[in-house]
């Protein structure tokens, strides 16, 4: 043990004094690593908030929805109305056919708002979407954020003016037209508006999210059997596989960047290592010929590059923090998805990862000097 | 022939080295007994290739090496504790001072705090590097680490001393100290073999092995010798 404490005390004092003498190798060791971390760490960050954005989406949306839009020309001859068409899927949950004009309605603050007309059977659906019987007071109504609720705004549409009630819009409606307020009108109230030009639209709302994925079979199957040309049938169930690729890209992107970050970590290393050996061959050799084994030599290597590497994981963890908001802002992530606080991918557990990268970087970057350590001390020493 | 396994002298047999292609000797037998053997011969001729060889600092590429019991074969652990060994060239640990090279190398042998700084005291005390024993090998003449280097040797009480050059360089008055502790240090029983073409050092020679003569492998140096 004695020898040991004066060996390793000796390994220390020769670890020190290569710093002092060479700041140029720690700098250089430092930086890169602090540089390779911090990419691979807003790499991995970077796919998280995708995955989270992703998330936020599906649970805003609701996982048992789905949108149907017909793209093709309007019913007539050729086919059926697509509300008729799929009006059995009433039975299996909420149905709310209605048309989406393509004018837009004009609202006293200068926005614009999209413009929903719906036939009066589907209010009963329409009155569930919105949350209950009590919130709709008038048949013609302005779902909007950023309005007071109750409010009735002045509302035109081309020559037409509507006074509508303000209702707080439930998240579902973003399926509809995003953030937009929307304009809801019965079609019986619709006057000429009904002849404009409008896209066929159907909102359902499974009961049960299980059978969402045979119930969009079964209504693609028979669309295109009616034939319904184009059309584009959207659910956040589509965007679980999508969310599931996000997750499996983010495995392959993490090998291939970890295994990067530990190629040049291994030759930056490693390179200085065996440099440092080279200076320190004759310390080393003496301590072989008084009988000591390679290991506690070797473990001088590795120690040295432990310390950098796990200085420049902390440095990194820290750095990135600091950084988060600026960079993924500037990558277009929306700031609500930024907070540290609600969401924090530097924590040291969450990317142990890196950690194993580094630690085995840091083993395999010692190897040349232990193939080096194997050199026969009589050919080192005169 | 006895057993060359059970012994209490160094036995090489028929060993067989070379840097590269060049032999520097082939198939060379000696039996070193205890007590001090010098080995002379000119520069090249494999003296302290001998001494590494018999340190297992080498690999001989054919014949062995056979250590006097308890060791057998050069090994670590008879590297730590039954073997002392000075370099031709310098052999200090840089950073260390006198006090501490002695001490890693005592303490790799075994030997306890105590008596490692007994035979310190006495050592530094004979070789005149008391005063100096704080200081590093950088703030030493090249005699005064010479000397160090054998009292490092020494500490150990080694069964076999190996010293590769150790009065090179020397002036008498140096090389008079080093003589002078070979004799009155060597461990009874301790096997030393000095590899040298100082001919001071022959007068404290139990035996000396003249590798003029043997000439082990063809080259200019025969014709010389």
């Amino acid at each position: 043990m004695r020898s040991l404490t004066l060996i390793f005390v000796y390994l220390s004092k020769d670890l020190f004094n290569r710093w002092l003498e060479t700041p140029g190798a720690v700098f250089a060791r430092v930086l890169i690593s602090i540089s390779l971390c911090l990419l691979f760490l807003f790499m991995s960050a970077g796919f998280s908030l995708t995955e989270r954005a992703m998330e936020k989406k599906i649970e805003s949306f609701g996982v048992n929805t789905m949108i149907i839009r017909s793209i093709g020309p309007p019913p007539g001859k050729s086919r059926a109305g697509m509300a008729e068409l799929l009006d059995p899927l009433a039975e299996k949950g909420i149905y709310f056919p209605f048309s989406m004009l393509y004018v837009n309605a004009n609202l006293s603050s200068g926005k614009k708002a999209r413009i929903i007309l719906y036939d009066d059977a589907g209010l009963p659906a329409l009155v569930r979407l919105l949350g209950g019987e009590a919130t709709i007071r008038t048949p013609v109504f302005l779902t909007a954020y950023g309005y007071p609720e109750a409010m009735i705004e002045r509302v035109g549409v081309r020559d037409f003016f509507f006074d509508a009630e303000v209702l707080r819009p439930p998240k579902i409606l973003r399926f509809v037209s995003l953030n937009a307020p929307i304009l809801f009108i019965p079609r019986s109230m619709g006057g000429v508006l009904s002849n404009y030009t409008s896209q066929e639209t159907v909102l359902f709302m499974a009961r049960q999210a299980d059978e969402l994925p045979r119930i969009i079979k079964g209504v693609e199957a028979l669309l295109k059997s009616e034939g319904f040309d184009r059309f584009e049938l959207n659910s956040p169930i589509q965007w679980i596989g999508e969310l599931e690729g996000i997750r499996g890209l983010r495995v392959k992107a993490q090998a291939l960047g970890g295994g990067f970050v530990a190629l040049l970590i291994v030759l930056i290393f490693g390179s200085i290592a065996v440099f440092e050996y080279r200076q320190n061959v004759f310390a080393t050799a003496l301590f072989k010929s008084f009988g000591l084994h390679s290991v506690p030599l070797a473990i001088r290597y590795l120690a040295d590059n432990f310390f950098w590497l796990l200085l420049a994981y902390y440095l990194s963890l820290e750095l990135a923090e600091v950084f988060h908001k600026y960079v993924f802002l500037a990558a277009g992530f929306d700031l609500g998805l930024l907070d540290l606080s609600l969401f924090n991918p530097y924590q040291f557990a969450d990317n142990q990862v890196l950690l194993l990268v580094l630690l085995l970087a840091s083993l395999v970057a010692v190897l040349p000097v232990c193939l080096a350590l194997r050199k026969p001390v009589g050919r080192v020493l005169g | 022939m006895t057993d060359p396994a059970h012994s209490d002298s160094i036995r090489c047999q028929d060993l067989s080295f070379g840097y590269g292609k060049e032999l520097v000797f082939d198939s060379f037998s000696h039996s070193f007994c205890p007590g001090v053997t010098l080995i002379k011969g000119y520069s090249g001729c494999g003296k302290s290739t001998l001494l590494k060889l018999v340190a297992g600092y080498l690999v001989a590429q054919k014949g062995k090496v056979f250590l006097p019991d308890p060791w057998g074969a050069p090994c670590k652990k008879f590297q730590r504790e039954g073997l002392g060994f000075v370099f031709q060239q310098l052999n200090l640990l840089p950073l260390a001072t006198l006090e501490s090279n002695l001490a890693i190398v005592s303490s790799l042998a075994g030997i306890s705090s105590r008596v490692s700084k007994e035979r310190m005291t006495k050592l530094f005390g004979s070789l005149g590097l008391m005063e100096l024993r704080k200081r590093k090998p950088s703030a030493l003449s090249g005699g005064q680490q010479q000397r160090a280097a054998v009292a490092r040797a020494l500490i150990k009480h080694p069964q076999i001393l190996l010293l590769d050059e150790p009065t090179s360089g020397l002036d008498e008055v140096n090389t008079k100290v080093i003589k002078d502790l070979i004799m009155t240090s060597l461990p009874k029983d301790c096997i030393c073999i000095v590899s040298s073409h100082d001919q001071r050092l022959e007068e404290i020679s139990d035996e000396i092995v003249d590798f003029n003569i043997r000439l082990p492998v063809e080259g200019p140096f025969q014709q010389m010798a």
